[in-house]
């Protein structure tokens, strides 16, 4: 069965890549480039029989299958940023012949250079922020006050009365350390978008998918010229909210994955 | 134009992490099934696939080490992962139930985006 061109990307049809692709060693094929005016399609040739549309909702739903072919989609990707902006696909884009391929750059050829454009020297940062919730609800239980002034009723307060403070008291500070967390996320967000060009807010990530034990409260990327300026941002943050137990956790560069329009023509 | 070392350009001095293991793999998941340009090629592939794998993935990714470690073939003792369970039918109604606990729905994607964006 014949070939398949399998899109990672679009870059500029001048960038030079050096050994990036030769020494290219994934799931997916090596990279190269198919150049027409001037935008570049980063393509690689696939087996039609495995790209096969009776067959891909089953590879699709076997992560053995997806998981090395997503994370060389990512590779080939990472290896072209350096030699310039680069216009992700999501994974999984092939078509039959290379002329389908050229088609596509022609006929997009503005909309690809004005992504091009809008990408050129900036980079895709991406942050997670984390609250360690038994460190935020013990410094809430210090420092909020309408929590503290139940505390001091409680103390003196006969049991049965008491136990109903209590119970108020827990029901507050679940309320308190929800608003901390809302706060706190919503002011991080406005603090990394002063310093970017472009913003993305994406849900955050369930324990068993982040790897942690903390609430993640924010996963934002941003799209920024300066990577120090992301950096200087979250140290900023870290040591204010540091004693509420709260994290900040910078990933990238990225390719910009979040930062292209989703639906081309 | 130069071409920088891939370990210059991989970690700007950042702390950030970019390792391995599943936190990392999530990352790279969720940008590569979900984001990043969409366009029909000539081989249709069907986005809820993806779009139903991505999240199994995002509740499972995490015990994948764990059960690596403990010898398991994590995915391939599960009808659900492996993708022989009786039908898309009943795939999707589970899922429905898994997405909606953890949160991860489309509503729960809007909230959740809308809510924070405010704060910009």
């Amino acid at each position: 069965m014949s070939d398949g061109w399998y899109l990672y990307g679009v870059t500029h049809a001048g960038v030079e890549l050096g050994d990036a692709y030769t020494t290219f060693d994934g799931a997916l094929p090596r990279p190269f480039l198919v150049i027409d005016g001037e935008v570049a399609a980063i393509t690689g040739k696939v087996s039609l029989e495995e790209f096969d549309e009776a067959r891909l909702p089953g590879l699709l739903n076997d992560p053995g299958w997806l998981i090395p072919r997503a994370t060389a989609h990512q590779d080939v990707l990472e290896r072209a940023l350096p030699g310039g902006p680069v216009v992700p696909f999501r994974f999984g884009t092939v078509y039959r012949d290379e002329r389908a391929v050229r088609t596509f750059l022609r006929s997009n050829a503005h909309e690809l250079t004005t992504a091009l454009e809008r990408l050129s020297g900036r980079v895709e940062m991406g942050v997670k922020v984390f609250a360690d919730r038994d460190v935020l609800t013990a410094a809430l239980r210090d420092t909020d006050a309408p929590v503290a002034e139940l505390e001091t009723e409680i103390a003196s307060a006969p049991e049965g009365r008491a136990y109903m403070l209590r119970r108020r008291a827990d029901r507050l500070l679940d309320e308190a350390v929800q608003q901390f967390e809302q706060e706190c996320a919503a002011e991080s967000h406005a603090a990394f978008s002063a310093v970017a060009d472009d913003v993305a807010v994406n849900p955050p990530q369930p324990a068993e998918l982040s790897g942690r034990s903390e609430e993640m409260i924010l996963n934002g990327a941003y799209l920024l010229q300066s990577v120090e300026a992301i950096n200087d941002v979250a140290q900023e943050l870290a040591q204010r909210y540091g004693g509420s137990g709260v994290t900040f956790d910078v990933t990238g560069p990225w390719p910009p994955y979040n930062f292209v329009p989703s639906e081309f023509a | 134009m130069s071409y920088p070392e891939r370990s210059g350009q991989r970690r700007v001095d950042l702390g950030s992490t970019r390792g391995g293991g599943p936190a990392q793999l999530a990352d790279v998941l969720e940008r590569v099934l979900d984001k990043g340009i969409v366009i029909a090629g000539d081989i249709r592939i069907n986005l809820l696939d993806i779009e139903l794998l991505t999240v199994k993935i995002r509740l499972l990714i995490a015990s994948a080490d764990k059960a690596k470690e403990m010898g398991i073939d994590w995915w391939q003792g599960d009808p659900f992962l492996s993708g022989r369970s009786d039908g898309d039918r009943a795939l999707e109604d589970r899922l429905r139930r898994l997405e909606s606990a953890a949160g991860l729905g489309d509503e729960a994607k809007q909230e959740g985006s809308g809510r924070r964006r405010k704060g910009a």
